[in-house]
C-alpha cells in the first residue's frame, strides 16, 4: 500500500479504517498521532443519548398508529358524512357554540383512556429543555419548577391542538392537557368513570387535569399556574399546524 | 405485537442512538435533535412498506432525517446548547486532562460550518462511506472527500496551541 492507496481507502471505506490504519502505521505512512486524533474525534462526537429517547419514539409511534386506526373510515361514508355536515352547517351557520368544559372533559377522558392508555405508565423523566421547547411552540413559557414530567406529546383532541403531559406526583401520575384556543369555565371539577379531574381556563386555552381515583388536584393546579406563564404569547397555529399535519 | 411493529421497534433500537448523535451535530441542540429523531422514525414508520432493501435502512433513515431537519428546523434559530453540560460518554476517558481535550475538540466541531460538520458526522458516527455520503448530500464523492479532509484539518488547526494535538 502506498500513500495514495491509503488516502483513498481511508476515505472510501470507513468500516475498514482500523485495519487500514494498522497497515498504514506499520508502513510509516501515518504521523504517530493520527490514530489518536481519530479516536478522540470519535469520542468527541459521541454525545450522550437521552435515556428516554427510544421509549419516547416508540410511544409516539404507538399513539400515532392508534389515532390513525381510530380515524380510518370508508371514503364513501366520509364523503356522505361531509355532504351531510355541509348541509347541516348551512342550516346552523353562525349558531355553533364554542366547545364547553363538558365537551373538553369527554374528549380528554376519551383521549386518555382510548389512545394514550400507556402514557401514565411512562418511566423516566423528560428533560426540562424538551418540555420547554414543546411549551414554546404553543406560546407558553416555563418559568418555574413543576412536578417531574414523564411523558409529553403534541396530540389532537377533536378539533383542538393540545400538549399532553403526564406529571409524576406523590399520589400517582396525573395527566395534564393544555388545550390551545379552547374556551372553558373558570374552574370545573368532574368525575367520569375511574377518572376524576378539573378543567380551568388557562391563558389562551384550557387546562384539563385527570387522575385515576380521587385526588386533590388543587395543589398541582397552583404549581402549574405558577410554573407556566400562559399569558405571555398567544397560540399561533402557523407554528404548530405543520407538526399536526404530519 | 404485529410484524411491522416488531420491525419498527428493532429499527428504533438499532439506529436510534446513532441517528440522535448525527441529528445533534446537524442542529446542535439537544431538544431539537430529540424531536428530529422522533419525527424521522414516525415518517419512517409510515413508509416502512416502501423499504425494499434492509441493507440500506441506515442511509434511508439518514435521508429522512436530513429532509425533516430542512423542513422543520433549518430556518429556525434555536438557543444553542452549553457544551459543558455534556457528559463524555466514553467509557475509557477517565483522566481529567483527557476529558478537557475532548471538550475542546467538541467545541471545535461545534463551530465548524455545516458543510464540514454534516459529512464528518455521517462518516465518524454513522460509518458511512464517501459514496453513501455523496449520495445523501447530493455531492460528488470528490467533494465529500475534500470536505471531510478539510474538516479534520480545521479541527487540528483549531486545537493547535490548546494542547490537544500535542498530547494526542
Amino acid at each position: 500500500m502506498n500513500v495514495f492507496d491509503f488516502r483513498s481507502r481511508r476515505a472510501l471505506d470507513t468500516h475498514a479504517s482500523e485495519v487500514v490504519f494498522e497497515h498504514a502505521r506499520a508502513a510509516g505512512l501515518l504521523p504517530p498521532d493520527d490514530g489518536a486524533f481519530e479516536a478522540k474525534l470519535r469520542q468527541a462526537m459521541r454525545v450522550q443519548v437521552p435515556e428516554t429517547l427510544l421509549e419516547r419514539v416508540l410511544l409516539a409511534q404507538t399513539t400515532a398508529q392508534a389515532t390513525r386506526l381510530r380515524f380510518r373510515v370508508n371514503p364513501l361514508w366520509a364523503l356522505a358524512a361531509s355532504l351531510f355536515l355541509v348541509a347541516l352547517g348551512g342550516l346552523f351557520i353562525g349558531r355553533a357554540p364554542p366547545a364547553g368544559s363538558t365537551n373538553l372533559v369527554d374528549l380528554s377522558v376519551e383521549h386518555i383512556s382510548t389512545y394514550e392508555v400507556d402514557a401514565p405508565w411512562s418511566k423516566g423523566r423528560i428533560p426540562p429543555g424538551s418540555v420547554r421547547a414543546v411549551f414554546a411552540e404553543f406560546g407558553l413559557a416555563l418559568t418555574d419548577q413543576m412536578a417531574p414530567v414523564s411523558y409529553i406529546n403534541r396530540c389532537p383532541l377533536g378539533e383542538f391542538r393540545t400538549i399532553h403531559m403526564v406529571l409524576s406526583t406523590a399520589d400517582g401520575p396525573v395527566s395534564a392537557l393544555y388545550v390551545a384556543n379552547a374556551a372553558a369555565a373558570e374552574r370545573v371539577t368532574f368525575k367520569r368513570g375511574d377518572y376524576s379531574g378539573s378543567v380551568l381556563q388557562f391563558g389562551h386555552g384550557a387546562l384539563v387535569l385527570l387522575a385515576k381515583g380521587e385526588q386533590d388536584l388543587t395543589p398541582l393546579e397552583t404549581t402549574l399556574k405558577r410554573a407556566i406563564n400562559a399569558s405571555a404569547v398567544a397560540y399561533q397555529p402557523s407554528l404548530t399546524s405543520d407538526a399536526f399535519a404530519r | 405485537m404485529t410484524e411491522p411493529q416488531f420491525q419498527f421497534e428493532a429499527l428504533v433500537r438499532a439506529h436510534g442512538a446513532e441517528l440522535y448523535r448525527v441529528a445533534f451535530w446537524l442542529c446542535r441542540q439537544r431538544e431539537v435533535a430529540e424531536d428530529l429523531v422522533q419525527e424521522t422514525f414516525l415518517r419512517a414508520w409510515r413508509s416502512l412498506k416502501d423499504l425494499r432493501e434492509a441493507s440500506k435502512v441506515k442511509a434511508w433513515l439518514m435521508i429522512i432525517l436530513r429532509r425533516e431537519h430542512a423542513r422543520l428546523y433549518e430556518r429556525k434559530q434555536h438557543e444553542q446548547v452549553d457544551l459543558a453540560d455534556f457528559e463524555i460518554e466514553d467509557m475509557n476517558v477517565t483522566a481529567h486532562a483527557e476529558q478537557a481535550e475532548i471538550r475542546e475538540l467538541r467545541a471545535a466541531i461545534f463551530s465548524l460550518d455545516a458543510k464540514y460538520r454534516e459529512p464528518l458526522a455521517m462518516q465518524v458516527i454513522g460509518g458511512f462511506s464517501v459514496d453513501e455520503i455523496a449520495s445523501a448530500l447530493g455531492l460528488t464523492p470528490a467533494a465529500v472527500m475534500t470536505q471531510v479532509f478539510r474538516a479534520r484539518e480545521k479541527l487540528k488547526a483549531s486545537l493547535v496551541g490548546k494542547g490537544v494535538e500535542k498530547s494526542a
